[in-house]
């Protein structure tokens, strides 16, 4: 069974007139990495809307482990099931490093029983050093926050990470850095990573390849093993 | 599971402690609220109590009378439709007019005695401490000699204006007192007489013919306990023989006195058993008395006695219960007004300051919308969106109520007396220049005018803040803070959260 499955989504705005998704179907598994891809407009942010249950399709399905996420609730689906890596971050700015990765694990419910250390571990395993941890997160850079906004979801234990545009606002020394840790959650951790982005190298790399378009799929496949050297 | 429940409230304290500036403006804005409403409400709490302080001053004392405000229409009446008239007999009920002669018109009042019926009625009230009967009139007697007024005052003139002249006056030769225990009687309560022989007059003595007297008196005429003396109406009408069963002092210095009349001289007051004088004024007094007064356990409960009388048989078209409520109004009038002022000052406060606050918030929560997107995106419920923000506004609060406890009671002070102040200046001005007349009090037919320099205005109030006012500030405070939290955050419900974080993007 597939971890996540859209089963013939439809999304639009302004009554129908303006259609995004058109009975789009599509299913994504554990330990791979997707990149969703697509020209502006072509709904990738709807997409991952969906995919993250920010938002509801306006008909069709969308499954997690087989189960409607309306159903699970979308609120209930997030703080469970999901963990969302965005372009801006969206850390919480009055805090440190390492009270945003802790704020998330205590709303979404982390048995974990020493928040804080566990929070550091995630964090060091993002290249984030101790001291880095403890700044507010607005004295960091823009690929330190990405990192700390990446640790946060990493933090959660979500079986599903969606990205959108993580990479976007980086150089791309630490864009090759921050899409190699996404590799390794799929393919080490196991997870199922969908990524959107707009980069075709980054796409390159996928394990599977959906392209937006017109309100339809594409999906290609690829080899597992390639990797992002640079670009 | 207990770290994922109050994780809201760890994030509010966070909030709170890192965005100094704004958590700062609104500890100003809230500590504003807090001390005008505290102020507000420790001077009407220090009115109230300035009040009860005036009441229990005044005494706790109930007299049920002849309602004298239909009597003083009544007066006015016959003023105004009997230009003249000849000398009238004075008899029970009727008020003597001291200016009887030339150029006054004299004036008949039917002051309907108080049944004694009406009376039994109230001694029963668990209100009541102590009572006491009281009735009086003029006696005439040929047993001994009343204490004579200096000559130079024997003559009464003066009060009627023009054309009253000088007369001499014969307004009988005793004041006959008749009490139910005399130790009750205003000038033994007020110690302007004091018992020096014998015993009082008691309730038991009801239809004995004993007398207390005067030792000026007593002294004049070789009179000592166990002494019997006769007195009655005029011409020896209703006469009886009355044994001195004590002798009191008059503490009343005669330079003090400003009578023309040797019956109206404290000297020549005997205090007998109120019944006895209802003898001396004949068959239609019986069972009747001038007026009973009642002591309260507790003068607080003055308005609950008259609330529970009210309930009774008694005509209160025709008597009143006065609780000295002339009096107490011109102690307590000023402090009222600002009692008043400043409770108009703590609705104000609340609901501007719930206004204002919750205007703040709402900016905050507009301003916050992109935290909370990131919040609900993470899988934060919304309803504890909401709590952290109370949470955060409530330990605004508990800070805000801490500084208003502080401070709170200088500026009520300050502000309370200055209010007062304001008050009595204002009324000073308000005083017409002819209130003057009648020693600027109360007049009174029966003559015991109450000058208002008798009363002692508020005129300062000590302000504290009180545990009680403290708890309703506490109460009110949280009660803004909740009004202006929760309903300006309502509009987080409505929030959603892809909506939010794309117009971030």
């Amino acid at each position: 069974m597939s971890l996540l499955e859209f089963r013939d989504v439809s999304y639009w705005y302004d009554g129908g007139t303006l259609k995004i998704l058109q009975n789009v179907s599509i299913e994504f598994e554990k330990g791979n990495f997707y990149t969703i891809t697509g020209p502006s407009g072509s709904g990738k942010t709807t997409f991952l809307a969906l995919a993250s249950a920010l938002d509801a399709p306006k008909s069709g399905e969308v499954l997690f482990e087989g189960k409607d996420i309306q159903k699970i609730g979308l609120g209930n689906f997030r703080n469970k099931y999901v963990s969302i890596v965005f372009q801006s971050y969206n850390l919480l700015p009055y805090m440190t490093a390492i009270q945003n990765v802790v704020t998330a694990m205590e709303i979404t419910g982390s048995k974990v029983s020493n928040k804080k250390q566990y929070a550091l571990e995630m964090l060091e395993k993002m290249g984030i050093t101790a001291d880095q941890a403890k700044q507010k997160v607005l004295t960091l850079s823009g690929g330190q926050q990405q990192r700390v906004s990446i640790a946060r979801a990493l933090s959660c234990d979500s079986q599903l990470i969606v990205a959108d545009e993580a990479t976007g606002n980086l150089d791309e020394t630490t864009s090759a850095e921050i899409v190699k840790i996404f590799q390794d959650l799929a393919h080490v951790d196991g997870k199922c990573v969908i990524f959107v982005t707009h980069n075709n190298d980054i796409a390159k790399i996928a394990d599977v390849q959906v392209r937006l378009s017109k309100g339809s799929v594409s999906v290609t496949k690829k080899n597992k093993k390639l990797q992002l050297s640079k670009y | 599971m207990e770290g994922k429940n109050v994780n809201f409230i760890k994030r509010a304290l966070l909030s709170v402690k890192e965005r100094k500036a704004k958590s700062f403006l609104q500890l100003i804005v809230f500590t504003v609220i807090c001390v005008l409403i505290i102020a507000g409400l420790s001077i009407q709490s220090a009115a109230e109590k300035s009040a009860q302080l005036a009441r229990e001053s005044l005494g706790g004392t109930v007299t049920l009378q002849y309602n004298s405000e239909k009597m003083m229409e009544e007066i006015k009446n016959q003023m105004g439709e009997r230009p003249e008239r000849g000398s009238e007999q004075q008899g029970p009920g009727q008020v003597p007019s001291p200016g009887q002669g030339q150029g006054f018109s004299p004036f008949s009042i039917s002051n309907e005695p108080v049944k004694l019926k009406d009376a039994e009625q109230l001694i029963s009230s668990s209100y009541v401490k102590a009572y006491n009967f009281i009735t009086s009139t003029t006696g005439y007697t040929d047993s001994f000699e009343p204490v004579e007024v200096e000559s130079n005052s024997s003559s009464f003139g003066g009060f009627g204006g023009p054309g009253a002249g000088e007369m001499e006056f014969s307004m009988g030769d005793i004041t006959v007192s008749g009490q139910l225990n005399s130790d009750l009687a205003t000038a033994f309560m007020d110690k302007t007489a004091t018992l020096v022989e014998g015993l009082h007059i008691t309730e038991e003595d009801k239809g004995k013919t004993v007398v207390l007297v005067e030792q000026t008196l007593a002294d004049q005429n070789d009179l000592a306990v166990g002494d019997h003396i006769k007195f009655g109406a005029e011409d020896n009408e209703n006469e009886q023989n009355y044994e001195i069963v004590g002798i009191y002092q008059s503490e009343v210095s005669t330079n003090d006195l400003n009578t023309p009349l040797s019956a109206m001289l404290p000297y020549n007051t005997v205090y007998v058993p109120f019944d006895q004088v209802n003898v001396i004024k004949g068959d239609d007094a019986t069972d009747t008395m001038d007026s009973a007064v009642f002591y309260m356990k507790d003068a607080a409960n003055i308005d609950a006695f008259i609330e529970e009388a009210n309930s009774t048989s008694i005509d209160f078209e025709t008597y009143m219960l006065d609780a000295n409520n002339q009096l107490f109004e011109q102690m307590v009038g000023p402090i009222e007004n600002v009692s008043s002022f400043s409770k108009n000052i703590v609705y104000l406060v609340t609901i501007a300051g719930a206004l204002i606050l919750g205007l703040l918030i709402m900016l905050s929560i507009r301003e916050r919308k992109y935290e909370m997107g990131v919040l609900i995106a993470i899988g934060e419920r919304k309803w504890k969106l909401i709590g952290q923000f109370l949470v955060e506004v409530l330990v605004i609060a508990v800070l805000a109520l801490g500084i208003s406890y502080a401070t709170g009671g200088v500026v009520a002070d300050q502000l309370g007396n200055k209010l007062l102040e304001n008050q009595l200046v204002s009324g000073q001005e308000a005083q017409p220049e002819s209130f003057g007349r009648f020693g600027g009090g109360d007049f009174n037919p029966f003559g015991n005018s109450t000058p208002s320099s008798q009363v002692d205005v508020i005129d300062e109030i000590k302000v504290e803040i009180t545990p009680k006012d403290f708890g309703l500030l506490a109460l009110i405070g949280f009660l803004i803070a909740i009004v202006a939290t929760v309903l300006p955050s309502l509009t987080v419900l409505r929030l959603k959260p892809k909506a939010i974080l794309s117009k971030q993007d």
